[in-house]
Formats: C-alpha cells, structure tokens, sequence
C-alpha cells in the first residue's frame, strides 16, 4: 500500500503558483489539540528543521545547549528536539518520532522542513514531478531469524 | 487498481497571495487567522472546532541549509 500526495500550489507574491512536494503531517501539542501542519518533504536535508513559534506552539522540547547547522546558505543556530507526527493516507496511517533541529531566529523565513533522518528510512518515496505527486511505500521491518 | 491521491490542502479556491512571508491557520476552509509569528494566532488554533490546517507561505522559492 502507498500514500500518494498531490504537490500543493504555493503562491508567491507576485501571484504565479510554486508548485512544491508539501505535505500534511498530523501534530498533537502538549495540550492534546491535533492540528495538520503542511510540511516541505526535503531530500536534501539531513534532519528535519522546525521554525522557532511553531516549536513554542507544539510545545517541543529542546535541548538547552544550542549547537549550529549549516548548508550553502550558511549558519544558523539551532537546539536538538524530537518531532513526533502521524501521516495518514485514506487507508492507512503511520505514527513516527524523527530527531528535528528548532531554529533558534524567530524571523526565519521558512516552513517545516521534513528531512531525511528517521523519515526517509521508513518508506520509499518517489517524486513523481511530472505528474505533481510524492508517493510514499512504508517499508516493512526486516525479519530477524 | 484506484488511485487514491490526498489531494491539495492549500485550495485555489482561497487567493494565498496575500499571506506571502505568513503562517495561516485554515479551519473548516476558511483562512481563519494570519501572521508572521505563529504564536499569535494561537487562540484561533484553539477555538477550531475541526483539525486546523496551519501552513506557513514562504517568501523565497529556495530554501537552502
């Protein structure tokens, strides 16, 4: 079984539409209230990275020493967290924890970006870019004998 | 057999345009609340009485680290 995703159609400022591979994770905060927050599936990072409010709002933990990441674009600070969510397709459903990095600049223009460890182990995923869709295969667990 | 595809949350119904650089909390398909911190539209979160969809709209189409 496969969860398939239409690419969402975001809109820039000038009204044309990026047309990306967000998807909806399923987030309970420390409260018990579930929301769906819309994620940027991001093969190209290594960890998933949380905007600072949108820890605050879920109510993360973080880590008290803060330690740094980079790329391309350069440094940033960041605090270790764990994320836990629930991605769920019409028939199946799929609860996960991946470790997550929470930006420590609270003006940092960015969404959720779901990367790869802990996530990308658990499934195969396709970018089907022509046909604006990501299909996600759960992997099953190898059989110890 | 049937493809079942989760189709789009950010509606082309709802212009999005105008959110650009925001977070916005969608409840029952209506923009109930937008801003740059998310924190301050906590209490719409809240006061949803479905799942809230929450997605931020970025302003630059790269996102590097």
């Amino acid at each position: 079984m496969s969860i398939i995703f239409r690419y969402e159609h975001v809109p820039r400022k000038d009204g044309t539409l990026r047309h990306a591979p967000f998807i909806p994770l399923l987030i309970t905060n420390k409260f018990g209230r579930t929301m769906k927050i819309i994620a940027l599936l991001d093969s190209g990072a290594d960890t998933t990275v949380i905007p600072k409010d949108l820890a605050e709002v879920i109510g993360l933990k973080e880590k008290k020493t803060d330690s740094e990441t980079g790329g391309i674009g350069g440094k940033v600070k960041v605090k270790e967290s764990k994320l836990r969510f629930r991605i769920a397709g019409n028939r199946e459903s799929y609860s996960l924890e991946v470790p997550a990095l929470v930006l420590q600049d609270a003006d940092a223009d960015v969404p959720l970006l779901l990367g790869r460890h802990g996530f990308f182990e658990q499934f195969n995923i396709t970018f089907k870019q022509n046909e604006e869709k990501i299909v996600l295969k759960k992997i099953s667990p190898k059989k110890v004998y | 057999m049937i493809e079942m595809v989760i189709e789009q949350v950010l509606t082309q119904k709802v212009d999005f345009s105008r959110y650009v650089g925001q977070w916005v909390v969608i409840c029952e398909n209506k923009v109930v609340a937008h801003d740059k911190n998310l924190n301050k539209v906590q209490k719409e979160i809240k006061e949803c009485k479905r799942v809230p969809t929450i997605a931020k709209i970025p302003k630059k189409d790269t996102l590097i680290f």
